[in-house]
């Protein structure tokens, strides 16, 4: 067997003379006479089969890259549309919400927070600002009978949000004038 | 008029870059004999070995473009006929121990005895058994200390070549050179015992 022990990793060329020696006197390995010619046929062969292989594919894989990288984001977006659409509000509002129906249209009352509630293009949205301590359904059917032509002062508002379902196209803003928390304007009437 | 035969390999290689195919002709000339003296000394199979050298010039061919004159274009050479006669190498290592799984009889180990022309090329030389010694004890010694021992003791490149070669800091083919001749030199005391 071969001793596989630490070796001085030092470079010893006496200690090798004779095995050095008898490798650099190894006698060169014959080559074969056509060596030049078959490698021109090898070289020749690869050329074809780089350019067969241009062929088949030409310069068109590139474009396949690209088309297939589209259809692949179009594919995200369209699941994103169709899987998302309608239902990402309501969830999240769940147990605190409250809907009630006014003029045959089905309106959700979400508790004050300061969420924004957003629609999508099917079904627009009119956001109601209201009191922080609005609650019931009926001084919402009294806003709407008593509904103020201009949108008043919006600032120092929170937003608890009012889904209208077949609502107008537009989205609208409107805000509760006396449900408005406590702003300047109605300081000033209560005194 | 461009005499090729006095022009220096990098510049040979300049030329093929930029299309003349005769400098191409000149470095197979200049570096058929020693590279295939290389990968057969590597590989211990003569087919495989002109095999690997007619492989390695195709890719000069094909890759003339990777070569940059920062460096010498033998060792660029030398690097592409290592990692062919490497991958070579472990390939047939691969085949072998498939076949002989394959093939394997349940009540005794066959042993396989494969064709014995892989080393046969030293037929005309007078020292024609000491060489077949010598390789034999060569294709014992593990890849990593062969490549080293067969880049400097035969083909007499510098450290800094093998160094540059086999991409190895100068201290660990140091190493390995001399881990190499010392195994080589063990089996061929060996060897040189059982004949």
């Amino acid at each position: 067997m071969i001793r596989k022990e630490k070796i001085n990793p030092d470079i010893n060329e006496e200690e090798f003379n004779d095995i050095i020696k008898e490798l650099k006197s190894l006698p060169d390995i014959p080559l074969p006479q056509d060596f030049e010619s078959k490698l021109r046929n090898r070289i020749a062969l690869s050329n074809q089969k780089k350019s067969s292989s241009n062929l088949a594919f030409g310069n068109y894989h590139k474009y396949l890259v690209y088309g297939g990288s589209f259809i692949v984001v179009v594919c995200i977006v369209l699941f994103f549309v169709f899987i998302f659409n309608g239902t990402h509000n309501i969830d999240q509002f769940k147990g605190t919400i409250d809907s009630t129906e006014y003029q045959g249209k089905k309106i959700i009352i979400i508790p004050p927070t300061e969420t924004t509630v957003e629609g999508t293009s099917k079904k627009p949205i009119e956001k109601i600002t209201s009191k922080k301590d609005y609650k019931s359904k009926e001084k919402l059917e009294e806003y709407f009978e008593n509904k103020p032509k201009e949108s008043p002062d919006k600032s120092n508002q929170i937003a608890p949000a009012i889904r209208i379902f077949s609502a107008p196209e537009t989205e609208k803003s409107f805000t509760i004038d006396s449900l408005k928390k406590d702003s300047i304007k109605n300081k000033k009437n209560k005194k | 008029m461009i005499d090729y035969h006095k022009t220096n390999d990098e510049d040979l290689m300049n030329l093929f870059q930029k299309g003349d195919n005769f400098a191409f002709d000149e470095l197979v000339k200049r570096y058929k004999q020693p590279l295939a003296n290389f990968v057969y000394r590597f590989t211990s199979n003569y087919d495989d070995s002109l095999d690997i050298v007619q492989d390695t010039f195709v890719k000069v061919f094909n890759y003339k473009d990777h070569y940059q004159n920062v460096a010498k274009f033998s060792t660029w050479l030398y690097t592409i006929a290592s990692n062919l006669a490497k991958t070579s190498i472990r390939r047939k290592k691969r085949f072998k121990l498939f076949s002989s799984n394959l093939f394997k009889n349940k009540d005794e180990d066959l042993e396989i005895e494969y064709p014995d022309n892989d080393i046969k090329p030293d037929d005309n030389t007078d020292n024609k058994l000491r060489a077949e010694l010598i390789q034999k004890a060569l294709s014992k010694i593990a890849l990593h200390y062969r490549e080293v021992v067969i880049l400097r003791d035969i083909m007499e490149l510098s450290y800094d070549e093998i160094s540059e070669i086999t991409k190895l800091p100068k201290g660990t083919v140091k190493s390995r050179i001399n881990r190499g001749r010392l195994y080589l030199k063990e089996y061929l005391i060996k060897f040189s015992k059982d004949f």
